[in-house]
């Protein structure tokens, strides 16, 4: 209760210290307005940046284009233009050249370089874009065309590979047929005819010899039995056996010669045939490569045909993929910058005023004073923190009220959990203000430290940096910077929503520091006050009694008038001293030897080990431990 | 004067390379105004400093009488090293520069101190009622400090050191830089709060006023207590000449000193219309000036004995310690 009662009169103390120093008060309360001030009229700043313009003869549309966001200088020369962006008389300068344009922007300006190279170029973009749909409009009406006349090329080279189809068959039902007619001529020729004529001779030679022979039987057997119709009978037979044999060997014979003279006609047939056949077999080949061309030309007729009627538009030809930027859940720039702004906010006022308030405490002359009052220093401390935490949560909810009304932005839409994460920031870097505080000895020096940490700590960021582009360890750091952290925990909260448990990893990263800054700072403290008031070696306190076994004079224990300067003097007059005597000075309730012992030879265990003894006991005890 | 309160056994202090303090030794009695005298350099604060236990000696012990911290009766004295915050409830301390915040009125510091000393509202504020009166700072309790003058502010610090009605106060210099006027009002409040009871331990520069006000002065040199007893013992001790001033008309001092013989005499000088006789012999001496300047024309119109003061016994023992 008392360190209740001691910590608010530090923390009014403090606020009075503050709030009594004009500067201060008026940096408090209008530190946050002025950061509202300052943030609306850069979003909402309706001057348009000044360019200058160095023409060519094609650049009258885009000149034009620019006109609309830009208040337009025109220049003759590039090197005027350039002149005048190092002056700073203009903002940037374009410099149209036959088929491509310059910009010239000063980048030592980072908070108009990126903007104006990205307003002008979403100009000149919308501009060209405006060409290239008209550029791509004539290009659809060529291939339009194209596809007509491709169609018509198409229907022709159908043909041509129908009737190639059909010649190539016809030629080999061609070849097939004159094939099995060589075959068949093949199977009839002369010598063969000839000898079969030489066998029909001879057989008809047999038949005459056998007819004659048949003749004469017939004779005899007629002769014979006297019948004459077996005679004539075998008369007829020889007669037709001679007609037969007179016409037909004749008609062989000349079916032999012309077969002769064929067979000389079907072997010059055979001869062209082959030659023929070679040639067809040659055409066939031809036919077929040919096919295959033309076969392929046409799947590629086809194809190109089938690809020139997908319907594109002059946008997808134009703008083949368009871009389509679409915010997680950011409505406007603004709400999308406000936790940062917060978070730079937290972060300087905690820093600056956290080390200011140390230090002026240190260096004032009431410092003194603190230090012999029984105030521990830990109070202190966290009184400095207190008082910080305050004035920054002033600020943060006068900065809260503003932007509702200015920017439509409040905190009080997720206020248990932007309660937890600003408390958190908010102490995280009040206790790195108060370690800056007792880490340095003069104000100037504390106040440059201040700031050199919150600009390492800025640079080091993802406001500046792209940390997902950095290297592993490095990303590593910067991800574990403690304004990182910050601004992703409010990042997480105000513009994404997440609630406390999906936020917990990190902001147990951030109490892990404040504890471990806590620590730190109760050491420096320590020895800042050693420095300060003292020297720089540490002090030690003398204690060569206890190894002397006496007490120093003054520190004797009194007891029954005797003065007991030593542990054997105690021994002593335990043991010349009654049970009733002893139990005056020690029962359950109290044991003085004990406190003695605690409070002199700062001997715990000893000072323990006699509570509670008899009198016997006691005297044991202490002789076991001399 | 009653027992001692504090004591110091062999203190040496070291600040950074230099010692500060060479084995002090002394004690500080219950009720009584101890002053400590040196030179700038001589190692006042840090005794003063040492004696609250807010500067660790390098050796020795500084212990305060036990039965002046509540829990501790069973010994006679306490290290003030060990018992912190019961020692720290013993002492109030005024600083050489007020320790007070300027930009808070006198109220405001009064209640701040009281509050660091755990005090509740209701008791601090009689005591700052009753403290205000003595200090003559009633009529200034929502004075902003730094509007104050150098003497309201020593005023309003040592206020501030006696809320928790401490035991023992021990003001360092309490009157540098003020003027006259101011620093007879501060004796005068110092007197006052001694007769209240309280022990004052304090340094000054100014010896005359350390030698009115003490009971008893602590010499210091260099760092070593040269001699801790009663101005007057410490006089006795160290002042081996006094100054006789005489006047006489129509002041032929010339013929009169040519007359004038005495073994006891060390110098006569004349001063503008005085003549001014060094001797070890104060009455002896007078005794036979009375005898010569009845003896010549001259008619004696004024004689004082200049009895030696504390300073000249500082410089006395100091130079004789070089």
């Amino acid at each position: 209760m008392n360190h209740i009662l001691r910590l608010s009169a530090i923390i009014r103390k403090n606020m009075r210290n503050i709030l009594r120093s004009k500067s201060s008060s008026a940096a408090i309360l209008l530190g946050p307005l002025l950061i509202i001030l300052i943030v609306g009229v850069v979003f909402n700043s309706s001057g348009d940046p000044v360019i200058g313009i160095v023409s060519s003869d094609s650049s009258a549309p885009y000149e034009q284009s620019l006109a609309d966001s830009f208040i337009i200088l025109e220049y003759t020369s590039s090197d005027a233009c350039s002149q005048d962006v190092r002056r700073g008389v203009i903002n940037g300068c374009v410099v149209f050249l036959p088929g491509r344009a310059s910009l010239i922007v000063d980048p030592t300006q980072s908070a108009v370089y990126y903007p104006l190279l990205e307003k002008i170029t979403s100009r000149l973009d919308a501009q060209t874009g405006l060409i290239r749909e008209g550029l791509s409009e004539e290009v659809l009406s060529a291939l339009s065309t194209a596809r007509v006349n491709l169609y018509s090329d198409a229907s022709v080279s159908k043909n041509i590979s129908a009737s190639l189809t059909s010649l190539q068959r016809d030629l080999a039902v061609l070849r097939d047929s004159s094939g099995s007619v060589f075959t068949s001529i093949s199977l009839v020729s002369p010598q063969r005819f000839l000898s079969l004529v030489d066998s029909v001779v001879d057989a008809q030679n047999e038949y005459r010899s056998l007819a004659f022979s048949l003749h004469s039987a017939f004779d005899e057997l007629a002769s014979s039995q006297g019948d004459n119709s077996s005679r004539e009978v075998a008369n007829e037979f020889l007669s037709s056996l001679q007609r037969v044999d007179n016409g037909s060997i004749d008609d062989l014979r000349s079916i032999a010669v012309s077969l002769e003279r064929t067979a000389q006609s079907v072997s010059e047939i055979e001869f062209r045939q082959q030659e023929l056949y070679t040639q067809a077999n040659i055409l066939g080949a031809s036919l077929s490569s040919t096919r295959v061309l033309v076969d392929a030309l046409q799947s590629s007729l086809e194809e190109t045909q089938s690809v020139l009627f997908v319907n594109i538009s002059v946008s997808e030809l134009s703008d083949p993929l368009l871009t389509v930027v679409e915010p997680v859940s950011v409505p406007d720039d603004i709400s999308t910058l406000f936790p940062s702004f917060l978070v730079l906010l937290i972060m300087f006022t905690s820093l600056l005023l956290a080390s200011q308030l140390v230090i002026s405490e240190r260096s004032s002359r009431a410092y003194f004073r603190n230090f012999i009052t029984p105030t521990p220093d830990w109070l202190f401390v966290l009184s400095m923190y207190a008082t910080t935490l305050l004035v920054v949560l002033i600020q943060v909810i006068l900065l809260s009220v503003v932007s509702s009304f200015f920017i439509s932005f409040s905190l009080s839409e997720h206020l248990f959990t932007t309660s937890i994460l600003l408390f958190s920031i908010i102490t995280f870097f009040s206790f790195l203000g108060v370690l800056m505080g007792y880490l340095f000895n003069t104000r100037e020096s504390v106040l440059l430290s201040a700031i050199t940490v919150s600009a390492i700590l800025l640079l080091v960021s993802d406001v500046v940096l792209p940390i997902h582009s950095l290297p592993g360890l490095i990303e590593f750091f910067v991800q574990a910077n403690p304004f990182v952290l910050s601004n992703q925990l409010l990042i997480g909260a105000l513009v994404f929503q997440f609630s406390l448990s999906e936020l917990i990893a990190y902001l147990f990263v951030l109490w892990l520091y404040a504890i471990m800054l806590f620590a730190l700072i109760m050491i420096v403290q320590r020895v800042a006050r050693v420095q300060y008031f003292e020297s720089r070696k540490t002090a030690l306190r003398v204690s060569s009694f206890l190894q002397e076994g006496e007490v120093p004079e003054g520190r004797e224990l009194l007891v029954f008038g005797k003065s007991i300067n030593s542990k054997k003097s105690l021994i002593s007059l335990l043991e010349s001293i009654s049970d009733d005597a002893y139990e005056q000075f020690a029962d359950h309730s109290r044991n003085v030897f004990a406190d003695w012992i605690r409070d002199v030879y700062k001997d715990d265990q000893l000072s323990r080990a006699l509570r509670n003894k008899s009198r016997k006991g006691a005297i044991s005890t202490l002789k076991q431990q001399l | 004067m009653g027992k001692d309160i504090l004591r110091l056994d062999s203190v040496v202090k070291v600040l950074g390379e230099k010692v500060v303090l060479y084995d002090i030794s002394l004690d500080v009695r219950q009720g009584e105004i101890l002053g400590v005298i040196g030179s700038s350099g001589s190692g006042k604060t840090t005794l003063l400093r040492t004696m609250i236990g807010f500067l660790v000696p390098e050796k020795g012990h500084v212990l305060v009488r036990s039965n002046v911290l509540s829990g501790l009766q069973h010994q006679m004295y306490a290290s003030v090293f060990e018992h912190g915050p019961l020692v720290k409830q013993v002492f109030g301390f005024a600083s050489q520069h007020p320790s007070i915040y300027l930009n808070l009125t006198v109220e405001e510091n009064i209640e701040y101190f009281a509050s660091l000393y755990g005090l509740s509202q209701d008791s601090w504020k009689k005591t700052a009622d009753l403290l205000l009166k003595l200090m003559d700072l009633s009529h200034a309790r929502k004075s902003v400090a730094k509007e104050m003058s150098g003497g309201m502010q020593r005023r309003l610090d040592i206020a501030c050191a006696m809320i928790h009605k401490p035991r023992i106060l021990i003001l360092d210099e309490p009157t540098a830089d003020l003027d006259p006027f101011l620093r007879r009002n501060i004796w005068d409040m110092i007197h006052r709060i001694a007769e209240q009871g309280t022990t004052i331990i304090v340094s000054s520069h100014s010896l005359s006023d350390i030698e009115t006000i003490c009971d008893r002065v602590a010499i210091l040199h260099k760092g070593r207590l040269l001699s801790i007893d009663s101005p007057q013992n410490i006089k006795k001790q160290f002042i081996t000449s006094e100054k006789i001033s005489v006047q006489t008309y129509p002041g032929a001092y010339t013929k009169l000193v040519s007359g004038f013989s005495d073994d006891a005499i060390i110098d006569m000088h004349q001063e503008g219309q005085e003549l001014v006789i060094t001797t070890i012999d104060v009455e002896s001496t007078i005794q036979h000036l009375i005898d010569v300047i009845r003896a010549s024309n001259e008619k004696l119109t004024s004689i004082r004995v200049l009895s030696g003061t504390l300073d000249e016994a500082f410089l006395q023992l100091t130079e004789a310690r070089q």
